[in-house]
């Protein structure tokens, strides 16, 4: 359903998306994994044709997005990372908007409003203007917003920023379903948990390029039995990483001024870190903490970039 | 056009229900007006006598008619006519009198001789509306003199009486004469012609010494007081205060138009930042259809706002406009308006630098285009830059109708408001339309 083939682009001297690809098939739900600054909302932003690519194919089921935009416009639905609203309007006259401008008019477009509202909760309070609601419901109309045409494509930038659990609870509940209905959707997040629950396929993105890309159970099996252990403490990070690199037990990811990011390999069920940690004490390195990360998308994007996802 | 019609409705819709920001502007050209009204418009309680001096150089029977007119009861409230001299002209000079008024020699003799003559008025910019007040009198008197004048001459001439020999005038040839022209002048449509009486105003510099003519020609019913308003001028304060009002409100008014079409157009960028635009760029429009939007909603919120001012102002002008003039200078004015406004948010960076743009550019073009006051009353070098500002073709147009103009009085103000909102709208359609595209907004 969705194509993205090599997609670049850059502002200024930075370059925000290096040659992303990927495909989406209808009824999938693909993750964009990746910390803020990683080129998510960018590529995002190409997919939803307001920015346009300094290189690159975009397709929607076969058609190109720079040729026929409005064509395409027309069968995807945009859930932005900021809640895109209204004031002073209400949850129905929203829906009524959105569905309007997307083609919809008469019972249709009534019929939409209604499933929708219904979806998201807010029935009953669909009259009210938008600045009596909580943040969550705020988030949930946001969401309504991006699906009442029925789009055969959904894309969403970080729909569960800063609401409480019930709102994401429910929020993933609805993407789940309209998934299920056929939708392809992209979903992007730097929540890892949201991530494993929720996607389909993920792809793990820094610096605007995807490190790894694949179901959970397949990039679980890159991350293999190894632990990523982060040493932090007054020492000097070139000695010490050369003092304890030994190829068959242990690679440096990142080091710097007091900090050194190392991967165990897998040995004897975890034994690596612990036989490590025994020769860094037996070194007599001065320490302020340590820190054990077990094998999870958390510990493969450690060990692919050396930073946390919410570095 | 739906999509159009949908993101007009919308914004609509947001006005209603947050309506103070149109209200208040909607409010500020009364409220300004009615000030200025009540601190000039009462004659008893504010406004002192016009002081006008009458520098009569003919000494003769049109002096001696001027002189009777102007001291009569009716205007007593008004002017205070003082005859003077060549004194009179240093008097003016020294701003010891609101304005003067100077009959040449000869005027008599020339009047009744048919031919034309100017009388000269020089006003003094210090004294605030006094001066006007003093030449809208003189104004409505020299038309009804020229009217007189014209009439007189010719029955005398009809009737072989000699007006220059008036003393050897028999009782019979007299009545005859009074009779004939009573008549003529019910039937009146010597209107039609050319006056023959006309006033040249001229306006003290800045020194107040050296005269500098500022405005001339001929002074007809178009740019007089209604005649209504004369007529109900012994009516006191109110009378004034309504004139006063009325005189200030065009001006203001259309300053309130082009603020209200400005806080429309602003919405383009209260919408960027709201994240809203970008959403409406996502749907299946592009982004011609959303400034088209904005710019139609700026007409019509301008639209709404000016027919309330003009049926008020209509209202209480108690006097019939010309619906065609009306009609086509407000087109032409709501044009300037969305035109103005889309140009400065297709230029500025951002909302607040907009905002504060906008501000000073309308605030500098309403003074020099005399929507807050007369265009007598500013300087030399401002009168003269006046015509680039659309507020000064604005509130003239307004003004005109105002005074019974129609559609040709006002035809040069449609079509430089037209030409000029048509330009300015495709430059800013054009720069916002780049903007949204750019990802800039």
């Amino acid at each position: 359903m969705i194509q993205v083939e090599n997609l670049h682009k850059r502002f200024g001297d930075l370059q925000a998306v290096a040659g992303i690809s990927f495909e989406i098939a209808a009824g999938e739900i693909y993750g964009l994994l990746g910390p803020n600054g990683a080129g998510k909302t960018t590529t995002l932003s190409m997919l939803s044709g307001l920015l346009a690519p300094d290189e690159g194919r975009i397709r929607f089921d076969g058609i190109d997005l720079a040729s026929r935009p409005l064509e395409v416009k027309g069968m995807l639905g945009i859930v932005p990372q900021e809640n895109a609203l209204y004031e002073d309007l209400s949850a129905q006259e929203h829906l009524r908007l959105w569905g309007g401008l997307y083609g919809l008019t008469g019972s249709d477009l009534t019929t939409a409003v209604e499933r929708v509202l219904e979806w998201i909760g807010l029935t009953g309070r669909d009259r009210e203007p938008v600045k009596n609601f909580s943040g969550g419901m705020k988030r949930r109309l946001n969401l309504g917003l991006g699906l009442v045409h029925s789009p055969r494509a959904v894309l969403l930038d970080e729909p569960t920023v800063g609401i409480d659990p019930q709102a994401r609870l429910n929020i993933l509940e609805v993407i789940r379903q309209v998934a299920d209905a056929g939708t392809a959707v992209l979903y992007t997040t730097h929540h890892l948990e949201e991530a494993e629950k929720l996607c389909d396929r993920i792809a793990i993105v820094d610096h605007g390029k995807v490190l790894a890309e694949g179901r959970l159970d397949e990039l679980q099996k890159m991350v293999g039995g190894e632990e990523v252990l982060t040493l932090r403490g007054d020492f000097d990070s070139e000695t010490l990483a050369t003092q304890l690199t030994d190829p068959s037990l242990v690679r440096v990811l990142a080091k710097e001024e007091g900090r050194l990011v190392l991967a165990t390999l897998e040995q004897d069920g975890g034994r690596g870190s612990v036989d490590l940690l025994s020769k860094i004490f037996a070194l007599g390195v001065s320490m302020d903490g340590v820190s054990i990360e077990p094998p999870s998308l958390n510990g493969l994007f450690l060990k692919l970039t050396g930073r946390q996802l919410r570095d | 056009m739906r999509a159009v019609l949908l993101l007009l409705h919308k914004d609509l819709l947001r006005r209603r229900r947050a309506p103070l920001g149109v209200l208040v502007m909607l409010a500020f050209p009364l409220i300004f007006s009615a000030m200025l009204a009540f601190a000039f418009g009462g004659s008893e309680t504010g406004l002192p006598a016009a002081k006008l001096l009458l520098y009569d150089e003919d000494d003769g029977l049109v002096g001696g008619l001027i002189a009777n007119a102007l001291s009569s009861e009716q205007l007593n409230d008004y002017l205070d006519v003082i005859a003077v001299g060549e004194e009179g002209v240093q008097m003016m000079a020294d701003g010891e009198a609101s304005a003067l008024l100077r009959i040449p020699s000869g005027t008599t003799l020339q009047l009744f001789e048919g031919q034309p003559i100017v009388l000269e008025m020089i006003r003094n910019p210090t004294q605030g509306i006094l001066p006007e007040i003093a030449e809208q009198v003189i104004a409505t008197l020299t038309d009804v003199l020229s009217v007189a004048a014209r009439v007189l001459h010719r029955e005398a001439e009809g009737l072989e009486i000699d007006l220059l020999d008036l003393d050897n005038l028999d009782d019979q040839a007299f009545a005859r004469l009074v009779i004939r022209i009573r008549r003529l002048v019910q039937v009146g449509n010597e209107f039609l012609d050319e006056p023959l009486l006309s006033l040249t105003v001229v306006m003290l510099d800045d020194e107040g010494n050296d005269p500098a003519e500022v405005a001339s020609g001929e002074q007809t019913a178009d740019d007089t007081i209604d005649e209504d308003d004369a007529d109900d001028d012994s009516g006191g304060g109110d009378d004034q205060r309504l004139l006063v009002f009325l005189f200030v409100l065009p001006g203001v008014s259309v300053y309130a138009l082009f603020i209200i079409g400005d806080q429309m157009m602003r919405d383009v960028l209260a919408e960027a930042q709201m994240g809203t635009l970008r959403r409406q760029l996502s749907a299946p429009i592009d982004a011609r259809q959303v400034i088209a939007g904005k710019v139609l909603l700026s007409g019509v919120v301008a639209g709404l706002a000016l027919l309330i001012l003009a049926a008020i102002a209509f209202f209480l002008a108690d006097t019939a406009v010309s619906l065609t003039g009306f009609v086509a200078l407000s087109l032409a004015l709501l044009l300037a308006v969305s035109g103005l406004s889309a140009a400065i948010y297709g230029v500025v960076r951002d909302e607040q630098q907009g905002s504060t743009l906008s501000s000073l550019l309308y605030l500098v073009l309403a003074f020099a285009g005399g929507s807050f006051l007369p265009l007598d009353n500013l300087p030399a070098a401002v009168q003269r830059i006046a015509p680039v500002s659309p507020f000064y073709w604005g509130t003239r147009g307004f003004q005109d109708l105002l005074d019974g103009g129609g559609l040709p009085e006002v035809a040069t103000a449609v079509l430089i408001l037209g030409v000029l909102g048509t330009v300015l709208l495709l430059f800013g359609a054009w720069r916002l339309k780049r903007k949204v595209l750019r990802g800039d907004i």
